[in-house]
Formats: structure tokens, sequence, C-alpha cells
């Protein structure tokens, strides 16, 4: 186990870095630079201010030399400065971090109440009238890109019919309802979109667990049905997909990038977008990094957790 | 960061005790209005400081921050802020402004004609690359004379001189190192909080010397997504919707919640830009060519929906601006004229030239791009229409200097009506579009050196006339910003430009 574990963290360790090197040699192949892009409104500056500003910036600096810096920064926490303004992308990150975190985590938790019931209910009668509509209605919602659930969401339930705020962000701490109540559409456009995935995998487990006999061994036995499918049905189903899980956790994060833009949230994704556009080097590659940080560790973490629930495996790493 | 937060909540609920205090002692009618808006642009504001602002949009908080000696007014007339009053030597080359007493900065410091002083040299500095160098390069002196009077010596006579500095804000500079974290004013409004690219909310300045604003707040956000900001604002979460995208205009102006606030004279303007170092637009012939293969009509209603007016003399300023004018040919859509003078210039059937745009943004010129396309291919030359990034887009052809034959560069400028700073666009090293003309340069001298209106009429239009035959940019309209408001609002304008003014709203 122990082995396995180390194993597993090293793995993201040199997957960390491997994103950090490929992030930054990406960004610097693109045409433009921070510099140019912070004056592109400025008619009349020569190339010589510009020559200075680059230097200033510590962009004139060859690009393994501009990488190690950042890379001495990562090691000691310090992502660096924006080209943009006076704020440190620590900075930047603390102001949004909160908002994304928020927004993945409740999409999430979404997501598992949608998936779960839905794959309950299906696979109770795979193939049944109930399972096909199901079944078809998740392939929809897996097809549909996630900006166009959230613009029809906003045009359904903010437009038509004024339950929910179209757009907008309150920190949680400034008004719990108003942050909850302009959660609702975002985590749901997210939720819409990743529960698919859940409930597809939960669905082929547990008709997979149901067909298994030690269900007819706890049917025959004269339980209550319901009991024997969340007891036993659910319960073993649930341990492979927490794989999915953490895939799902993925997902979420790279839809958020859109949503946030759609719906106004100050989170990480708005801030890549921008930085995006602005060639905000120092911003954007800590932000990618930063994301690819939450993916990788929470893989880890539901490998290590899958390790820790399902016997099986743990035999199975003490003997390799 | 999260004690160096509770530290500013603390020191905001310091003063807002401390304010609330200063308002009891005094009321005022306007006071008790109050309220709070939320405003929305498609840009995010990344930083504060006005002298070296990145996008357009950052303008809206020019004149709720931070004043300058002179200002615009709704009518567009340059009406004393800081200065009470000013005065120039005859020979239009000293300026004199006389002070406001009594204006304090955000921070209690008294504005004196010293700290107007450090501002101006700060613009002024070669280090600090500002929008505003071009329009002030001229000054070689900036003095204090006293405590209220501000002394400005210029190398080459300006009659404009105060219309020329009205965005040149006056700044605390010895909080600059901090501007974007606590920036220091003498406007109507002070920053409460501020995110980058996401939102500032702005709280009332109970200690401004002008009068009091309205409203108690008013918070600035990035709606990136056109689709959700009309929609925000039609459901009411926002207030205020800058720059609306053009297709939505129509639609929103019938429905009775919204109302729309156009400019006066708009003073913005498409302008495609050609290096007319390299050929073929280094040959007049060409320019022209082009100017007359433009189907300006179809380009406003397809593209812009109709907002705005075609320019058929393909002219920066508008034709109902006071200084329109000249001996200026018409450029209407003559596909005829344009063969003829592309084939002169040696741009023949089968030759291509590029559309150098933007993806993803500004659909109005990709939409263009598609008509002239099609103009083009009427006389056998073929368009390749290339958009990119913003990024790979901008390092084609900008700084000035740099050569890209054969491209279609198009852009936008966002000037006052004044042609002093709208005109000045043509001047080397500023266009893009490389031109250098003696006898532009010359008239454009003598104009800005000219008291007397209607003989400064006169050489506008000398000037007009040059860049009419010269065509060294395409300017196919005027195009108006319209900003969507929630019809509860009143008192919010918008400038030629399409600068918008909030500063004197009200619910």
């Amino acid at each position: 186990m122990t082995r396995f574990i180390i194993r597993r963290v090293a793995i993201s360790i040199v997957m960390l870095i491997a994103t950090s090197l490929l992030v930054f040699i990406v960004l610097r192949l693109l045409p433009g630079d921070p510099i140019i892009t912070r004056l592109g409104s400025t008619p009349g500056v020569d190339a010589e201010t510009i020559e200075r500003l680059r230097e200033e910036a510590g962009l004139g600096a060859p690009i393994w030399q501009q990488y190690l810096s950042w890379f001495g920064g990562l090691l000691r926490g310090d992502f660096g400065q924006s080209y943009f303004n006076q704020f440190s992308v620590n900075e930047l990150i603390a102001l949004r971090l909160p908002a994304t975190l928020e927004v993945t985590g409740l999409s999430v938790i979404a997501a598992i109440l949608i998936a779960v019931p839905a794959a309950v209910i299906s696979a109770l009668r795979p193939l049944g009238r109930i399972d096909r509509f199901i079944t078809a209605t998740s392939t929809i919602g897996m097809a549909l890109p996630q900006f166009l659930i959230g613009i029809v969401l906003i045009v359904v339930f903010a437009v038509n019919l004024k339950w929910l705020p179209a757009r907008g962000f309150v920190p949680f701490d400034e008004d719990p309802g108003g942050n909850l109540i302009r959660m609702i559409l975002p985590a749901f456009t997210l939720a819409l979109a990743s529960a698919p995935l859940i409930m597809r995998f939960l669905r082929a487990s547990m008709i997979e667990v149901l067909s298994s006999p030690f269900i007819r061994t706890a049917r025959g036995k004269g339980l209550n049905a319901w009991g024997v499918v969340i007891g036993h049905g659910l319960r073993n189903a649930l341990i492979p997909s927490l794989t999915m899980l953490g895939l799902v956790v993925g997902y979420t994060l790279g839809g958020v990038v859109i949503i946030e833009y759609v719906f106004g949230i100050p989170g990480l994704g708005s801030l890549a977008i921008d930085a995006v556009f602005k060639r905000d080097y120092a911003v954007l590659q800590s932000v990618v990094l930063l994301i690819s940080a939450m993916f990788i560790v929470t893989t880890l973490v539901v490998d290590l957790l899958y390790g820790v629930l399902d016997p099986r495996l743990r035999i199975g790493a003490r003997r390799g | 960061m999260l004690n160096r937060k509770a530290l500013a909540g603390g020191i905001l609920a310091a003063t807002l005790v401390l304010t609330a205090g200063c308002a009891s002692s005094g009321p005022s009618e306007e006071a008790s209005t109050g309220g709070s808006i939320t405003v929305a642009a498609a840009q995010g504001i990344p930083q504060l400081n006005p002298a070296i602002r990145t996008f357009a949009w950052e303008e809206v908080l020019f004149p709720l921050l931070w004043n300058g000696l002179s200002k615009t007014n709704e009518q567009g007339e340059i009406v004393p802020d800081l200065a009470e009053s000013w005065e120039a030597t005859a020979d239009q080359k000293t300026w004199t402004f006389k002070l406001r007493d009594g204006v304090t900065f955000s921070n209690g410091e008294a504005l004196t004609a010293a700290k107007v002083a450090a501002s101006f040299e700060y613009y002024l500095d070669g280090e600090t690359a500002t929008q505003e160098a071009n329009k002030i390069s001229m000054v070689s002196g900036v003095e204090a004379i006293d405590e209220l009077t501000v002394q400005f010596t210029l190398d080459e006579p300006v009659a404009t001189f105060p219309s020329a500095i009205v965005w040149v804000k006056v700044l605390d500079v010895d909080s600059l190192d901090t501007i974007d974290k606590d920036p220091i004013g003498t406007g109507p409004f002070t920053v409460e909080s501020f995110t980058p690219d996401d939102s500032v909310t702005l709280v009332r300045n109970e200690d401004y010397f002008g009068d009091a604003p309205a409203l108690d707040e008013i918070v600035l956000v990035t709606a990136a997504e056109s689709t959700s900001a009309v929609t925000g604002l039609r459901s009411g979460d926002l207030d205020v919707l800058w720059s609306v995208p053009a297709g939505d205009v129509e639609q929103l102006e019938g429905e009775g919640s919204i109302s729309i606030v156009r400019p006066e004279s708009p003073s913005q303007w498409p302008s495609w830009e050609m290096d007319t170092t390299s050929a073929p637009f280094n040959d007049v012939h060409a320019r022209q060519a082009l100017a007359y293969a433009i189907d300006r009509e179809t380009i406003l209603e397809a593209a812009y929906y109709g907002q705005g007016a075609v320019s058929p003399t393909n002219n920066a300023l508008s034709e109902n601006n006071p200084w329109f004018g000249g001996d200026l040919t018409d450029y209407s859509y003559d596909l005829d004229m344009a063969k003829k003078l592309f084939a002169e210039a040696g741009v023949n059937e089968g030759d291509t030239l590029v559309w150098w745009g933007i993806a993803g943004a500004y659909p109005e010129w990709n939409t263009s791009g598609e008509i002239l396309q099609a103009s083009l291919k009427e006389i056998g030359i073929n368009l390749d229409i290339q958009n990119n990034d913003i990024g790979t887009w901008v390092d084609e052809f900008y700084p000035a200097g740099k050569s890209y034959p054969g491209m279609i560069v198009p852009n936008f400028q966002s000037t006052p009506p004044e042609p002093a700073y709208s005109l000045n666009f043509y001047l080397p090293g500023r266009c893009e579009c490389n031109w250098v003309d003696e006898d532009f340069l010359s008239a454009f001298s003598g104009a800005l050196a000219e008291p007397d209106d209607d003989a400064r009429k006169a050489q506008w239009a000398t000037v007009q006339s040059v860049i009419n035959e010269q065509v060294p940019l395409i300017v196919p309209l005027q195009s108006t910003v319209a900003t969507g408001t929630s019809s509860e609002l009143s008192g919010i304008w918008v400038e030629g430009g399409g600068q918008l003014h909030l500063e004197s709203a009200t619910r």
C-alpha cells in the first residue's frame, strides 16, 4: 500500500512539472505578448519604449531562464506578478478561488443528487420504459455544450419565469442567500452536463451487481426489495463509481471556465480567459497549473480512497 | 490576504462611521435619494491608473474617481473642472490655470498647484507610456506659480489646450505605487473594493467639492458573454449595459423597461488601416480604389445594424460635427472607379489582399470584411479574411512603423469630436498606416495655433481636404455606442467617442 501511494504521488508530481513546462512554452509560442496587449490602445508608443517595458517585466531574458525563475517562485509558493496591475498572482487567485471552489463543489453535489437516484431507478428495470427515457435524456445532456444549457436555463428561469437572477455573484460571507440563489443556475448547468457521466457508469455497475449471486441470495432470504437495492446493490456499485467522481471533478473544472464566463462569476475560469486574451503569462500559467493540480490531486485522492474502500485492491497491492 | 481583507473592511467600517457623521451634520436633498446601480460592460477593468489605461471601458472611471483641470460637459463644451478659469498669452504658448480653492483628495490632502504640476510631469515623463502623451507632447514646462496657479509653457502654439488636457486626470503621484489597491482621487466617488477584470465597487465621496452625486454606490461588473449580458439587462440584474451589441439595440428599444442612450454627435469610427509605405497601398490610387470599393450603406445596415451614419467622404469627423468641411471627394460605392484606380496601382484581377481581423470579438468587423470581400470579388480581386486572437492581430501592425503589405486591418477609434484630438490620429508615429504628408502636417499645426474659431474652421477644412484626397485610412462610417439603461434611471449620458458618464445618474 505504501509503495502504491508513493508511486501515485511521484507520478502526480512528474505530471505537474510536465504541465508547468508545457503551459509555459506553449504560451510563449503564441504571437504577441502582454506588453503589446497592454499598450494595444495607446497610439504613438515607439519600439524602444516597448523594448524597455519588456525588459522591466523580465520578458527579455532567455525562455529557460524565465521558466527557472517562475519555477523557483512556485517552490516558494510565489506565483509571480500580473503584467496588468499591481496585484500578485497569489492575490488574484485568492480573490477568485472561492467562487470556483463553490460552484464546482455545488455542481458535483447536484450531479450526485441527480445521478444516483436516476441510476438506481434505471437499473431496477434495465431497458424498461423509465430506463430508456433516463438513458436518452442523459445522452442529450452529455451531447449539449454547457454554455448552451446555461443560456437555455437563463432564458427559462431568469427571463421568462423570473425565478432566479440571470447572472452575477455576491460573496457568501456578505450575503449567503444572495450567494446561493445566484449559484443555482451555474451549478445546475454544470451538473446537468456531468450527471450523465456518473449516471451511466453507476447504472452499468448497478445492473452488474444486481444480477450477481449474492443479491439473489439476499432476495431469497426474504429481505425487502429496497433494502436489497440500496443496502447491497448501491453500496457495492458505488465503489467502482468513485473513480468516475474523479473524472467528473476534472470535467467540471473544465466546464467551469466557460460557465463562469457566461454567468459572470469571478472565478479562476474567467481569470484564465481574460489572461489568455491579454497574454498575461504569469496569471495564465499559474491558473492552468493550479487547475491541473486540483484535477491531479482529486484523482490521486480518489485512487487512494479506492484502495482503502476496496479490500481486493488493498490485498493486490500488498501482493504486488 | 484574509488579514488584509479584514483590515480593509475595518478601515471601511471606520470610514463609513466617519462619513455617516459628516452626512448627518449637513443633510442634503440629493443624498437622500441614494441607491445602488450595477453597470456592466463586456470588457473588464484590469487596473486603476488612468494614465496607463488599457481598455476603453476603463474611461468610465475617469469622471467618477478623478478630475482634470477642464472637462467636457453633456453639450460637448469644454468647461472648468479643477480649474476655476484659464487664460492664454496672445501667442497661445503660455497657459495659466487658476485652481478652485478647497478641493481635497480622498486621503484628506489639499489639492495644490504643486500636485497638479507633479501629475502633469508624470504624464509627460517618457517612462509613462500614456495614451495622453500625444495630446500634450508640446508641453515643455509646467510650473506651480503659487498655491493655486499652474502655468504651462508650450513649444508650439495650441489654441485648444484646455481641450487637450480633459483626459489628463490629476493624481496623487505619491501614491501611484498603490493605486490599484488604494486609489486616491478628487472625484465624486471612491473605490470600496476592486477585483481586477471582474468588478469595481464605488461609493459616494462625501467630501467631493462639486454637487453631491445622488447614488450611494455604483458597481461596475464584467459581463463578457453578450447573450447573458443582454438577458441580465432585461431581467433587471443589470441596470446599465455599456455598448449594447448593435444587433440587440432595436429590440431593446421597443421594450418599455429599457432606454437606449446615445451620444449627440458620434465620434467613434471604424478605422481600416493599410501600410502606406509598402505595395500596393503606398500608391494613393490603390487607397482611393479601396475607398470606392466599400459599400458603406450595406456595411452600416448589415454589420452595424444601422447604428451610426455612413461617411461617403471617408472622414473621421461626422457630418454633424461643427468642424466638418473642406473640398471633399465623395467616395460613394463605385466599383468601376475602384477597378480603374486599382489597375493604375498595379492591383489586377486575380490578385489577393488580406483582411486582418480579430476572431471572436467585434462581429461587425467580420461582417464588414465579408461585404468588402463580395465587392472586391465583383472586380476580380480576392480578399482573404484572416481572423486571429487579439495578441496575434496586434503583433502584426503595432507599434507604428511596421510593414504589412497588402493587408487591410480593421480597428476603431474613440475620439472626442474636437478635430485636434481625432484627426491627430493621422500624425506620424501614431497611425499604424505610417503616413507622412507635409501638407497635412503644416495645415494641422496651423489649425492648432489658430485662436479664432472661424479661421480655425477653415484650417481644419484644409486638413480634411488633404486627408480626403490621400486616403491614409479607410473610415467607412461613424458608429454609435448605444448604452442600455433601466428606464428608471436618468442623468446618464455618453460622449461622442463612447465614454459613459454616470456621475449624475439618479434612480
